[in-house]
């Protein structure tokens, strides 16, 4: 037995010996990650000016791919800014399905960081009341000019976070947009007209069912983004009580806004007729086949789409970027995208809130502060410098058709100023467009179109109820993405659902309401 | 009464030891090292579990909450599920992978053919090497409802299509077809070491006794097979509340209608994580599950101690 003891000792030995041999090559990395921040502070901030003679280096996280041209476009950027702001870029890009995860684990870990990509639907109001961020109004007072000319004041007022400024609106559109991606090519192929009404689309998902057997007839969003299912994207549209999603739980409708009144709204409560029926709709859609029978099983749908085999699917933004078409062309260079939405453009159709759903902002970890917002501002100081950001190099990445429009040339560079430079007076609308595309992204984009909305700067602190909002979630992930997918039997999913999470919710309502009235007190 | 002699003599024992084997013990450095940095260092980090944790105030400077942070887990109905569903599929993979991994190693190990033993043992370990990614994409070209190879199979032979993603009843059994197919080769290889170190001469008198392939099998490789079986299942016990988080993100990956029985804990606290950037709480389920795997493997090695005392791990 002894013998048998020492045996296995060697073999644990061995165990332990590979392992920590195997933790040498992963623990390089990980040491990598972490290296202390080399950069000390040595911005003596006199009053408005910096010392910019010691070059520093910003550490930046966005969302995304990193487009081939980049390095050259940074180069460029950091040589045009040697004498004012006087920083190297050092920019990583996040994978936009690691994006809530990278974020808050930047965040939590306090690693060098010293601008960031943060948004509501990513968890930023959470981020802003556990204190990560650093407050604009100083920074962007003194060093910000440039960024206060080019974002109008509405939109910052009406994107505080409980009555500060911890990020810079990145926008145009004054509301978010929805439409659904059609496969053009296929819908030409049926003889279809150009579909304007839902009832136009549906006809079409039953017509490649029917023609093209081995196509995915219809992939809405999947647990990423439920507003964007394939019940709840037809609130884009058809939406006559005016029912908005409230902040208090990412892109969830439990608890909602109804017909502007600054009432908080629960739908177990109240079951509004027409989300029933768009619920009641996807379940049809999912029973006779038309929505993917495996779109759980999808990982990311967008990457699907382009791929050639999805008819119909959906997308938060108006129109069909360079990027996509080209994707889908490469596959087939008869495939081709166009975007279908039923948007109403007469004024007044829809309220607004002015909320942006993008921010670029400053973590407090930061030890450049100051240069990180000359740099955000030496981006606005003149359209040249937004153009190299946005758009790369004219005449080799892209175009200006005319004054205010662009259009890439190849596909060495890709448009994500959203991810950290969107302003409505630098913006140029995409040449891609179509008539029927630009019409609508300028309906978006003009605030006068919109009936404020009475909660305007209103902002939900999430701090008390932290709790609540975690075991809703994690109640909500088992069963609501299946409802409002058609997934599951409605009723019967949705009375367990209720039974399991109304009380969280109610409590959250509560809250909520209570601190909408003491807004609207104000 | 604490008996410092024997604490003494524990340290003065091992001093000798060192002495005799200073060899063995300097292997052993990279290994202790490891453990200490990962392993025992981290462990402070569970004081997050009862603080409000901001990284402005640090570890030690956030506020202490108490129990807080545990409600969130505990008040649900989900912790039960999770618990029971990292528990039974953890035991089901440890269960089957442990019988077929020692079936492969005793069949190996009466390959005549050394060429084809070595062949066979390579393929049967390939899997291991094989990410849960490409893992993930492999289950979903078999199990998928329209293209799916089953399905199609299925088709074919005139009988319906299942929809395997919609079903979570199916999963257990899929998720231990996969782990075992991974890992049983791997195990199989440190059976099979232990089979060939045991010594010839138990199996030429039972041969000269008359005995059969299949007896000596029976009589002598698997009992003297047993406690490298019970090492490797005492520490397979000790991270049974941990279930593997890269196989069921990868494989079921946000798919609510498997849910019900594929949840595991690191999955839940994963997701709960994500959704809420909350260092404290997902430390909570953390200290939850250490706590529980501590525990159990503390009353196995009990149990295994009143069986027989050579067998224990501690």
């Amino acid at each position: 037995m002894k013998k048998l003891i020492k045996k296995l000792m060697a073999a644990a030995m061995v165990t332990v010996i590979s392992t920590s041999m195997l933790a040498g090559c992963s623990g390089k990395k990980a040491e990598d990650a972490s290296t202390p921040a080399k950069t000390e502070e040595v911005t003596k901030a006199a009053e408005n000016s910096v010392d910019i003679s010691k070059e520093e280096t910003l550490k930046i996280f966005i969302p995304g791919d990193r487009p081939a041209a980049f390095d050259k476009v940074i180069a460029e950027a950091e040589a045009r800014m040697k004498d004012t702001v006087n920083v190297k870029l050092d920019v990583v890009f996040v994978p936009w399905s690691d994006l809530q995860t990278k974020v808050t684990q930047t965040l939590n870990s306090g690693e060098k960081c010293d601008i960031i990509f943060d948004a509501p639907w990513n968890g930023m109001n959470t981020n802003v009341s556990t204190g990560y961020y650093e407050p604009m109004e100083d920074l962007l007072a003194k060093y910000g000019q440039n960024i206060l000319k080019t974002t109008p004041n509405e939109m910052f007022e009406a994107n505080k976070f409980a009555g500060k400024i911890y990020g810079i609106p990145l926008g145009v559109l004054q509301k978010p947009a929805g439409a659904y991606l059609v496969r053009k090519d296929i819908r030409e192929a049926l003889g279809l007209p150009e579909i304007k009404s839902y009832q136009e689309l549906e006809k079409m998902m039953y017509a490649v069912k029917e023609k093209y057997p081995d196509m995915i007839p219809f992939l809405p969003q999947n647990t990423a983004g439920n507003d964007r299912s394939a019940a709840m994207m037809r609130l884009y549209f058809e939406n006559p009580n005016q029912i908005e999603r409230t902040e208090a739980f990412g892109t969830s409708h439990v608890l909602y806004f109804k017909n502007n009144d600054g009432k908080v709204y629960n739908l177990f409560e109240e079951m509004d007729s027409d989300i029933w029926s768009y619920i009641e709709n996807a379940r049809k859609l999912y029973n006779d086949g038309i929505i993917y029978r495996d779109m759980l099983a999808v990982a990311d749908i967008a990457t699907e789409a382009k791929k050639g085999n999805v008819a119909i699917s959906v997308k938060g933004d108006i129109g069909v970027d360079a990027a996509t078409q080209t994707a889908l062309k490469s596959v087939n260079p008869n495939y081709e995208f166009e975007t279908v939405d039923f948007y109403s453009t007469n004024p007044g159709a829809y309220t607004s809130d002015f909320k942006q759903w993008n921010f670029v902002c400053i973590p407090k970890v930061s030890k450049n502060k100051e240069r990180a917002m000359m740099f955000l501002d030496w981006v606005r100081t003149d359209q040249a410098n937004y153009d190299l950001l946005a758009y790369g190099f004219k005449g080799e990445t892209f175009n200006t058709p005319d004054e205010d429009s662009y259009s890439f040339i190849g596909t060495d560079y890709t448009w994500f100023p959203y991810a950290w430079i969107w302003n409505p007076t630098q913006d140029r609308v995409s040449s891609d467009l179509n008539e029927k595309d630009k019409a609508t992204y300028q309906y978006f984009s003009d605030a006068s179109n919109f009936i404020p909305s009475k909660l305007l700067g209103f902002t939900f602190n999430a701090e008390k109820v932290t709790n609540e909002i975690a075991q809703f979630n994690s109640i909500e992930a088992k069963y609501y993405p299946l409802i409002i997918n058609g997934v599951t039997d409605p009723q019967q999913e949705w009375d367990k659902f209720k039974a399991e999470a109304s009380d969280v919710v109610k409590t959250i309502q509560t809250e909520y309401q209570a601190q909408i009235d003491t807004f609207l007190a104000q | 009464m604490v008996n410092f002699r024997g604490i003494i003599g524990f340290f003065s024992g091992i001093k000798v030891d060192i002495k005799k084997n200073p060899y063995l013990y300097a292997l052993g450095i990279p290994g202790f090292l490891f453990f200490a940095f990962f392993s025992y260092l981290p462990m402070f980090g569970h004081v997050l579990a009862f603080k409000k944790y901001r990284v402005s105030d640090g570890i030690w400077g956030s506020e202490w909450v108490g129990l807080d942070n545990f409600k969130f887990f505990f008040s649900g109905h989900d912790w039960i599920n999770v618990t029971r569903n990292t528990l039974l599929l953890n035991t089901l993979f440890l269960f089957m992978t442990t019988v077929i991994a020692i079936a492969i190693a005793v069949f190996l190990n009466e390959i005549r053919s050394e060429v084809f033993k070595k062949l066979a043992q390579s393929v049967i370990f390939l899997p291991y090497f094989i990410s849960w990614m490409v893992i993930s994409l492999m289950v979903f070209a078999l199990l998928n409802f329209d293209a799916g190879i089953i399905n199609r199979t299925l088709v074919s032979l005139g009988m319906d299509k299942v929809e395997w993603y919609q079903d979570a009843s199916k999963w257990p059994a899929i998720m231990s077809i996969v782990y075992v197919w991974k890992f049983a080769g791997y195990n199989s290889i440190i059976y099979l070491a232990a089979i060939t170190g045991m010594p010839q001469e138990v199996y030429e008198s039972a041969k000269v006794d008359g005995a059969t392939r299949f007896q000596m099998i029976i009589r002598i490789t698997l009992p003297m097979l047993a406690p490298t079986v019970i090492t490797l299942v005492l520490l397979g016990i000790g991270r049974i509340f941990f279930g593997d988080f890269g196989m069921f993100y990868g494989i079921i990956g946000d798919n609510p209608a498997l849910y019900s029985t594929t949840d595991v804990i690191d999955t839940f606290a994963y997701r709960s994580l994500r959704q809420l950037g909350n260092f404290s709480m997902s430390s909570a389920i953390v200290l939850y599950q250490s706590m529980m795997g501590l525990v159990t493997i503390g009353l196995f090695n009990f149990i295994v101690k009143k069986i027989n005392k050579d067998y224990s791990l501690f």
